[in-house]
């Protein structure tokens, strides 16, 4: 009776380890295919090690989410997770340029001091993220926009006012975000596929 | 209770088998293609226990990449197919290398760390008490 009960939890244990990693490699990016895989190694390697006594700690060590980035990276080329944020990163920064084209029903925009503060700490803290926790969700996006859009304001309002750096004309925003979304589109198809 | 000594001990063995680790898990894999639950289980067998057993899988993959490794499945008879890893000319390569820097260094390693025999104090050299006083 106890033998069973034991089973039951261990598996229940294991149920929330694979879980914990699902999630954390799909916020990593990792296609479903890479995702299956792993969780295919590493369920077999938690049952067979609980056979020998062996803890699903003994198996993650202490911290589960160290463990799930440090494999996730493995699995990621360096180059390859850099450029995806890049790319996701001037998707944004075109997309908001189209916005503001439309509001203010202009086809050209002035790019000011401040739209290039906020452009490059969008790509710094986005691209600079990884190193600690793995890909950005979308609330570290939101985060990291934030705090761009701060800098912003602070350097065209205060640091330097009514400056324009040059004209972005609606033609150009246009054709990088259509580039950029068929990127995108490209890449998150050819992960699916592997 | 473990004492400071073992922990150390332990975790000085851990910090060594961390360099070396990719060069043993090719050489088990030379032996003859294995899944990852059974590296470890070699590692363990001959005294290399892990402090985490998954921390392998990293090193895999990276092998992987590097084609040191290439992969094949089979069914298991209860659970999900095994993934068989085996050695690539490359790899082969690689854990000759490995090999070959691991005896350098242990010898280097022992040479530093070997008992010192105290040699015998010479006659015509003064001690440093004598010249002392």
């Amino acid at each position: 009776m106890n033998g069973h009960h034991d089973a039951e939890t261990t598996a229940s244990g294991h149920d929330k380890v694979l879980a914990r990693c699902r999630h954390q490699w799909e916020t990593a990016g990792l296609s479903p295919a890479a995702i299956n895989d792993m969780l295919d190694e590493l369920s077999t390697h938690l049952t067979q090690a609980a056979t020998r006594g062996r803890t699903a700690e003994d198996v993650v060590g202490p911290d589960l989410g160290t463990f799930a980035r440090e494999w996730a990276r493995a699995r990621t080329p360096r180059p390859t997770r850099w450029l995806r944020l890049a790319v996701n990163a001037i998707t944004v920064l075109m997309l908001l340029s189209l916005v503001r084209h439309l509001i203010l029903r202009d086809a050209t925009l002035e790019i000011t001091p401040g739209y290039i503060v906020f452009a490059v700490s969008l790509l710094v803290i986005l691209i600079g993220w990884p190193k600690r926790s793995g890909e950005p969700s979308y609330g570290q996006f939101a985060a990291a926009s934030a705090v761009g859009l701060a800098l912003a304001v602070l350097v065209d309002l205060v640091l330097l006012p009514d400056r324009t750096v040059f004209i972005l004309p609606l033609w150009a925003t246009a054709t990088v975000a259509a580039l950029t979304l068929a990127f995108a589109y490209w890449e998150n198809r050819d992960r699916s596929a592997s | 209770m473990v004492s400071a000594g073992v922990e150390n001990s332990e975790q000085r063995r851990s910090q060594l088998l961390r360099g070396v680790l990719d060069v043993c898990l090719l050489a088990l894999i030379s032996e003859e293609p294995r899944y990852g639950y059974e590296l470890a289980e070699g590692l363990a067998q001959r005294g290399l226990a892990l402090v985490s057993e998954g921390s392998i899988y990293p090193l895999l993959s990276r092998m992987q990449s590097a084609g040191l490794v290439s992969v094949f499945k089979t069914a298991s008879g209860n659970g999900p197919p095994r993934k068989y890893y085996q050695l690539t000319d490359a790899g082969a390569a690689e854990l000759a290398a490995g090999r070959r820097s691991w005896a350098a260094f242990a010898e280097s390693v022992g040479q530093v760390l070997a008992v010192p025999t105290r040699p015998e104090p010479s006659p015509s050299v003064p001690s440093r008490h004598q010249e002392d006083s």
